[in-house]
């Protein structure tokens, strides 16, 4: 065998890194920002990124950076709707759908990351990384997220929810 | 002219081999260990792409194209890889102007033409596809992957006699032909004897354990056994069809269409009926892939058992 193995790397390779005993499969992080909220899951997509080395990391960080600008935008969107709402008797269900855009803008945003972390969490699992279950915090955070969000306004619990 | 050592050319011929034999990652790590000696070799990096196309690694794939075309402009292997990343990047136009340079710079490699037809079944355009293939056809009469395009491509018509005479004629060729034989198994899944199909993709996968045409195969069987199970399947086969940013807004899509409803109408008399029906697709599409894999991998375990494995 020549001694030159590792001297070529191919782009998508994860690198090695020293947080690597911290990965999970992102589905976790998907399922953590559904049961949890955003206040875990935006966090933990980045850790997850530099603990699999993701070749993509700069791709997520850049997406998860307008990801929050656009619940930012929300925030502001369903703050005038309910100011409408109480100052020009609009109907409260115009609310909820300002809500539900946030919702749908955050579920964008875990679907986009955790479709492009996969493709690197597979080549990291292929290349023998280690891989914790990230089930426990998934399911543990639908207990503890309402400690949490405790100390925030309710517009900004609505956003990290 | 560069020098290139005798480990070199050792390691680039044995890619190939293990290329042809269908081992990609054997093929991947012997193309790392040749560019470590010579990081300026087109075909090399030609061929690491080809190998990174097979496992979906496509943004690799088109970087190593990429430079492969950079360090030769005039190579068709170059253009040929970078046309087949474009085309996995579902950029049309780039992977048809690439794979047209190839061909120009080799009007004589069928494989050039093949690529090109697989383009044009993905658009849809299937009469320039045929007439591409009966080009290739021309080039090698008796090119088995050639033939085995031209009876995929009858498949997707639902010309089943001569996706199967296509086939066969492959076959002839070349008996252990993993393509042909896939085509072959989808033709027997159409026409209801599941047990040939079967067949044909133990027969595949016993040469080739990760073939994703076999695979694909099998899945295609179990689903056809199990209607409940196999709608996910199909489904799930359809999103994957589908680009990333258009899956989500179909999912997305479902998800608002749902909210809506409940919101418009929250006090109608349906409504718990539409939340206990959103709740029946979560936990099916929860529940489901994880049965079908269980069968899939039950399905694997039964045919590794078998004797002729």
């Amino acid at each position: 065998m020549s001694g030159a193995t590792h001297d070529y790397r191919i782009i998508d390779e994860p690198q090695p890194s020293k947080l690597s005993h911290l990965a999970v499969n992102p589905f976790w992080i998907l399922l953590g920002g559904m049961l949890g909220g955003f206040w875990l899951a935006g966090p933990w997509f980045v850790l997850n990124s530099i603990a699999i080395g993701s070749a993509t990391r700069r791709k997520e960080l850049e997406w998860l950076f307008y990801g929050v600008l656009a619940l930012l935008a929300g925030l502001v969107l369903v703050n005038h709707l309910a100011w409408r709402v109480d100052e020009q008797g609009w109907d409260l269900r115009v609310v909820r759908f300002g809500v539900l855009a946030v919702q749908l803008t955050k579920l964008a945003i875990y679907y986009l990351l955790h479709n492009q972390q996969s493709r690197s969490f597979q080549l990291y699992e292929y290349f023998g990384g280690l891989v914790r279950n990230g089930a426990l915090v998934a399911i543990g955070a639908t207990f503890v997220k309402g400690y949490v969000l405790a100390p925030f306004a309710p517009i900004l619990r609505m956003v990290l929810s | 002219m560069t020098f290139l050592s005798p480990d070199f050319h050792r390691l680039y011929l044995q890619a190939g081999q293990r290329m042809a034999m269908g081992d990609h990652h054997g093929a991947i790590l012997l193309l790392k260990q040749a560019l470590a000696l010579d990081p300026e070799h087109a075909a090399a990096h030609a061929l690491l792409a080809l190998n990174l196309l097979v496992g979906n690694r496509v943004h690799a794939a088109t970087v190593e194209a990429q430079r492969a075309v950079e360090l030769d402009p005039e190579a068709s292997l170059a253009h040929r890889a970078l046309g087949l990343a474009e085309f996995y990047r579902r950029r049309w136009a780039p992977a048809e102007e690439h794979l047209m340079r190839a061909i120009s710079l080799d009007p004589i490699d069928a494989g050039n033409l093949c690529s090109l037809a697989e383009i044009y079944v993905a658009q849809g355009r299937r009469a320039e596809a045929r007439a591409t293939l009966e080009k290739a056809r021309n080039l090698e009469p008796n090119d088995p992957d050639v033939l085995a395009d031209l009876g995929e491509l009858d498949l997707a018509e639902g010309n089943l006699a001569d996706a199967e005479a296509r086939s066969r004629e492959a076959l002839e060729q070349s008996p252990d032909h993993a393509a042909a034989l896939v085509v072959l198994g989808h033709v027997h899944l159409r026409k209801k004897d599941s047990e040939s199909a079967k067949d044909h993709a133990a027969w595949v996968l016993r040469d080739y354990p990760n073939h994703r045409g076999a695979l694909h195969l099998l899945a295609a069987i179990k689903a056809h056994q199990s209607p409940v199970i196999g709608v996910w399947w199909r489904w799930n086969t359809w999103m994957q069809t589908l680009p990333d940013a258009r899956s989500m807004l179909v999912l997305l899509g479902g998800f608002a269409l749902y909210r809506t409803v409940t919101i418009l109408a929250e006090d109608a008399a349906y409504v718990p009926i539409v939340e206990y029906g959103w709740l029946a697709i979560v936990a099916y599409t929860w529940i489901g892939p994880m049965i079908f894999k269980r069968m899939l991998t039950k399905e694997l375990a039964t045919i590794r058992l078998r004797p002729d494995f």
